[in-house]
Order: structure tokens, then sequence, then C-alpha cells
């Protein structure tokens, strides 16, 4: 993150400048809920790859169920959340039950919800609008930051207390951190990893809501961009793709780190095709210099320093 | 001998056409009797006889032509057929064929036309849809409809073309957002005598493999954007928005407007949207990070630039901007008249051009009832100022302000 502020500051000062970050938070703020959803996910060893339709439909949903009127935001709200926990529900189900592989079973929901968006968007106008209330508080700014902003350190704060701080959190880092040891110890393994995907997925509804405010008007587009960029914040972030502990601060740095990068490289001016790769190439190097890894690497230099030790001890 | 409903129709336009004929009217391309479709395939002459004296009042809205003689027959007749009344009983023969896939017409005419769209899932390509339905069912000879969407699928493409080939369509009309990929396929059609034209897009390789294209001027819209902003800006930054990377229709207009800048003018760089509000709302974004002071940007859709203004709210800045458009979606406009009307926040756009898949399949039914009818059809840009009379609030957001399907159509495709 250091480096990639001090890149900014000599090659592009202008992704620093206070409108830069201004227009940067909201965006960092809908990448954050989706990383801290797919962080649940990667916990329990699976992946969601759902993330893209999940959004865009509840998205829709909002904008279907609201129909232009102020009054119905809060029904739009529930049912985009409802909508969104019923494609993590049919994730975990076949996951955690059936023990399908999470990375076809989630691809292929997520084509079943692009679907259900695609026949669903027929019945309403492309492109129409949320409310105008819901669009205007989206942009209000509460202690310099919009409310989409102070929503995503809501929710940073409610995945760190709830993990960290109280039983069924400490239950769910258990089952992700040991399965087999978990169940031994009669734990309920596959309710948590159905409600790991439910859970997740009510936060991409989430997001889908707050981009769909923010935007006004969600096209069936607005959740590709959050395919690659949610893992990445995660695995960034020092969690593992085989399942165990990861850090919601450090997921929620990594996805503030992504879009700062994005911002970075349009404020360059860089062609879409160069941007594309140096955000390609800045995963991978974000990858290899992630926390876990230099502790891996510590670790494992350790262990070897010890072993050949003992080694020429008994030698 | 008892004539049906349709059939009285098609009398009464022979009859009108050779009144205003006599009368003074647009001459009648004369009928150049080949019958043969493109690929050699002799097709039946349909009888349907065109009338070039198309409504002044839909020439303007739809692209802004005063003087008739500034477009071909082919657009005269088309835009006549756009001018029509819609009957009650019509429009809701035109939204059940533009919900289904496939569509009786009902007059059980024996000519089958298809509407092959590389995408169709946004608002204006479903107006586009409707404004080629409403054009078919002006003409009774006319007995079935059916629709593709490849959703931005190359093979699906290729595929719903094939299968539109193996329904024996008579006429293809097609937005071939998979480009040149879709040559082979359409030679294919082409050779098995079906009608193909396309609409909105430009030419396909060397227009050879099919029968005509219905496009806009896009190279003379770019140089009358750098008309525009060398006029309204003189001195200042400007920007350019383009849709998704690489898409030719983009760096086609930006290609013709660079060079037409003046000196005063600093092309701060050009980004691509994806025509989407997301992806403008992060270009702008970008570009008022960098340049808090950017004076003009031309652009495409209208309605994606609502983005836009969302990243000059974000960014905490006036929008102090001349923008130029290619499209005319409302939403814009009526946030515009929302704002007050700004003086500081000047846009001219041109037309939606919808209208184009009816002058794509009147350019087919011309053909096949033996008019001249030439590979290539280009449509003079048009671009205007917004005022206040641009603003349909009671419209869909994304609805385009040219666009000849009835409000009220309108209103019933999206209840």
């Amino acid at each position: 993150m250091c480096i990639l502020l001090l890149a900014a500051y000599f090659t592009a000062p202008a992704t620093l400048s206070p409108a830069s970050f201004t227009a940067v938070l909201p965006l960092t703020a809908f990448l954050v809920i989706v990383s801290l959803g797919q962080m649940l996910v990667v916990m329990t060893g699976g992946i969601d790859l759902s993330t893209p339709g999940t959004m865009t439909l509840a998205a829709f949903v909002t904008v279907g169920i609201s129909a232009g009127s102020n009054d119905n935001i809060l029904k739009g709200l529930a049912m985009a959340l409802a909508v969104s926990a019923l494609i993590g529900l049919a994730n975990g189900f076949l996951i955690g039950v059936f023990r399908l592989n999470a990375l076809i079973v989630t691809l292929a929901i997520g084509q079943v919800t692009r679907g259900v968006l695609l026949k669903y968007a027929t019945q309403i106008a492309n492109e129409a609008s949320v409310p105008a209330a819901l669009s205007q508080w989206a942009i209000r700014q509460v202690f310099g930051a919009s409310w989409i902003f102070w929503i995503a350190i809501i929710t940073i704060l409610a995945v760190s207390i709830i993990l960290g701080y109280t039983g069924v959190g400490r239950r769910f880092r258990s089952v992700g951190a040991n399965p087999i040891a978990a169940r031994i110890s009669g734990q309920r393994v596959t309710m948590y990893v159905v409600l790991a995907y439910v859970v997740a997925a009510m936060m991409y509804g989430l997001a889908g809501f707050l981009l769909a405010a923010f935007i006004r008007s969600p096209t069936q587009g607005l959740g590709l961009p959050y395919l690659l960029g949610p893992i990445a914040a995660v695995v960034i972030g020092g969690a593992s793709l085989s399942g165990g502990l990861a850090s919601v601060f450090s997921t929620s740095l990594a996805a503030f780190f992504l879009t700062v990068l994005d911002q970075m490289l349009r404020v360059l001016g860089l062609p879409t095709s160069l941007q594309y790769v140096v955000f390609g190439v800045a995963i991978i190097g974000g990858m290899a210099v992630s926390g876990d890894r230099i502790v891996d690497m510590v670790e494992g230099l350790f262990q070897r320093r010890f072993a050949k030790a003992e080694g020429n001890d008994t030698g | 001998m008892k004539l049906s409903k349709f059939q009285m129709i098609a009398f009464l336009l022979a009859i009108m056409a050779l009144v205003l004929a006599a009368c003074g009217g647009q001459p009648a391309a004369a009928p150049a009797g080949d019958d043969t479709a493109a690929g050699g395939e002799e097709v039946a002459a349909t009888g349907s006889e065109e009338i070039f004296d198309a409504d002044p009042e839909v020439l303007m809205k739809t692209m802004g032509v005063s003087d008739p003689s500034q477009v071909g027959d082919v657009v005269l007749a088309s835009m006549y057929r756009a001018g029509l009344p819609v009957s009650e009983e019509m429009a809701a023969k035109a939204l059940e064929c533009w919900r289904e896939k496939v569509c009786d017409t009902g007059t059980g005419g024996p000519i089958t036309v298809a509407l092959a769209d590389g995408f169709g899932e946004n608002l204006w390509r479903e107006v586009t849809h409707m404004e080629m339905v409403l054009q078919a069912l002006t003409y009774p000879e006319i007995g079935r409809i059916i629709y593709t969407t490849a959703m931005f699928d190359t093979q699906q493409a290729i595929a719903d073309i094939r299968g539109l080939i193996a329904q024996d369509v008579d006429i293809i009309v097609g937005f071939p957002d998979a480009g040149d990929a879709l040559l082979p396929v359409v030679q294919e059609a082409t050779d098995a005598g079906v009608i193909y034209v396309t609409h909105s897009y430009g030419v396909l390789g060397d227009g050879s493999a099919y029968f005509s294209s219905i496009s806009e001027d896009v190279c003379l819209l770019g140089q009358e954007f750098a008309r525009i902003l060398n006029e309204e800006v003189g001195t200042g930054k400007v920007a350019f928005l383009g849709g998704t990377p690489g898409n030719p229709l983009s760096a086609y207009w930006q290609s013709c407007e660079e060079p037409e800048l003046g000196d005063g003018i600093e092309l701060v760089g050009a980004a691509d949207t994806f025509w989407t509000r997301e992806g403008t709302f992060e270009a702008m974004s970008g570009f008022l990070s960098a340049h808090p002071d950017l004076a003009g940007v031309s652009y495409e859709a209208a309605g994606s630039f609502m983005g836009g203004l969302s990243a000059y709210e974000a960014a905490g800045l006036p929008v102090d901007l001349v923008l130029t458009l290619r499209t005319d979606e409302t939403v814009l406009f009526c946030e515009w008249v929302d704002m007050g009307q700004p003086d500081n926040f000047k846009i001219y756009f041109g037309s939606g051009g919808n209208y184009q898949s009816r002058i794509a399949l009147t350019a087919a039914m011309m053909h096949l009832n033996g008019y001249e009818v030439p590979s290539s059809i280009v449509i003079p840009p048009y671009i205007q100022p917004v005022n206040a009379s641009h603003c349909y609030p009671d419209l869909p957001d994304d609805a385009s302000i040219s666009s000849m399907v009835p409000h009220d159509v309108v209103k019933a495709m999206y209840p």
C-alpha cells in the first residue's frame, strides 16, 4: 500500500487529491463490502463466482420493487437482500450439503442468476432509475464522506466484532481453520458453510443496492467488475484460497489498495488494454508480497535453519 | 371478389401513391425490374408500392433533415411509413411481436423477416427492435417476424443467423456487434437468397457479402463535435469518452474529431466507459481528478453520461462543461432541466438513430419489390443544443427522443 501511495505521489499526484479521494471512497466501499463477503466464503475453503450476478440482480430488484417511489425503498432493500440470500442458500446447500465443487456450483448459479435477471429485466424498463430520495441519500455527505462509505465502515466493524468477539464468529473461524477438527468436536460444519454463502450473498446484495443507489440506473453489466476484484482483495489481504483464517482489516485495506490503483491508472491516462495488464500484474505482485506469504517464507526459513542445525548436532 | 383488410390497405396505398405522384409529390424511384436477391435466388416481388412523401416533421424529429432532397428515396419511403398512424390494434400486435421471439402478424403474408441482434438487452436495442416491428406491420405481405439476440456472444450470433437461414427467412436486419467475424455466415445467408441488411453499424468487411448497410456518417459527426468544442470552449482542456475498449465506432469518430480540434484546445485523453453509467462515472472521475478544469467532453451515450454527472457530484465540482453527444436519451435532458438549465453546462446532441432498423427493413422490402436500393445508405449527422422541450419525464429514462415509437407504446412496453 505504501509503495502504491509513493508511486501515485510521484507519477500521478492527482490520484491523491481530495477530489480524487472523495470520488474513490464510494467505489472503495462497494469493493470492501463485496470483498468481506467473499472473505467469509474463502475462510471455509470455498470461492464464490456468483458475485456479479447476485449484485446485478439485487440492483434490478431494488429498481423494480421500489418502482420509482420513495415509499418503497425499504421494501426494495428487503427484497434485494432476500433474493440475494436465496442465491447464497442455493450455493451453500449445493456446496455444503452435496459437497459439490464450489467453483463450478457458484459459476452455474451465477449463470442461472443471469438468466433470471434477463427475464426480470424485460419486465421493467432497462436503465430505469431508483427512487429520487435513494439517489440523493447516496451522494449526501456526512463527516466528509458519503453514506455509502460509512455503511462500509459499519460493515467492517460488524464483521470484525462478530468474527472476533462472538461465539458464532469464533466457531465459524474454527470451522474454517480446521473443518475436520471442528466436526470431531461436534460443531455443525455444514451449517456454517451454508451460512457463509448466505451471509456473503446478502453482502453482495447490499453492495448491489448501494451501487444502484449511487449510479441511479443500474445496467446489466453492473456487477461484472466485481468478479476478480474481491477475490484479489481477499488473497492480497493474506487469506489462503484453501481456507482458514483471514483478516477483516487486511482485506479492507487490500480493497482500498485495488481501488486507488485503478484510479491511479485512469489518472495516468493509460489505454484500457494497458490498464488491464498493469492491474493484473499488480494483483500478482500484491499476492506475492501479502502478509501470510511473508510469514510462511520466514517460517520456512527458520524451520530449514533449525533442521540444519539439528542435523549438524546429531551428525 | 371480397378483399381482405390488408389487401384493401395495400390497394389504398397504391392509389395514394399514384395520386401523390400526379400531384407533384416526391417522384418514386422506378422499380428496376431486378427481382433477384443478392445471392441470386429468385424472390417473388410482393407488390407493395412505396410512397416517398415523408412527413417533414418526421424527418426533422428523427434525423434533423429539413430538406428531403438531403436523403434518398429509401429513407423517404421508410420515414413515410414511420409517420403512419399506429392504431390500437396495430399497437397491440406490435407489443405481441416485440415480446415474442416468433410472431405471426396475422396477415398471412408470405414474407418472413428477422431482426438478428448482436445484443438486445438494453433499452436502446429494445426500442430499436420495436421500431422494426412497427415498420414490418405496415407491410401486409410480411406474415412472420422473428427476433434473436446473441447477448454479445459471437458464437451465438453465428448460430442465430444459421438458424434463421434454416427457417427460410426472406430478410434479416442485423446489428452485427460481432463485426467481421460474422462475414462467413452473412455470406452463407446471402448465398441462400436471404436479403441481409445491417443497421447502425457501418460496413461489414468490404460490404460485398451482403445486400446493404444503413449507417450514420460517424466521421462527420466527430468533425461536428470538434466544430462545437472549438466554438464553445475555444481555449481549454477536453476529453473523449468511448464505449467498449477497441470498438470501431468510438475509434472512428474520435480519429475524425481530434485533427479538427483548434489550437487552443488541449485533448487530455480518451477513456472507455463500456457505455454504462458505472463506466462513465469511473472514467470521468479519473479525468476530473487530474483535470478539475476540464472544459469539454465528446461522448456517445447521453443516458450513460448520468454517471459523468455523478462523478462531478462525488468530486464536489460544479458542472462547467460543454458536452457533445451522439445520442439523445431524455434522462440527461431532464436532469439538465432539474439543474435549472445552467448556462455553464451546455449539451449538444445528435439523434438516437433507433429508426435505422426501419430504413434497413424498408431497403430490403424495396429490393424485393424491384426498386433500386444502394448498397450503402449513410445518414448525415444532426447536432442540436438542448432545451427544456427535450425532457419527457413520462418516458423511461433512456428513451431516445428521436424515436418514432409512439409514447403510448413505449409506456406499454414497460408497464
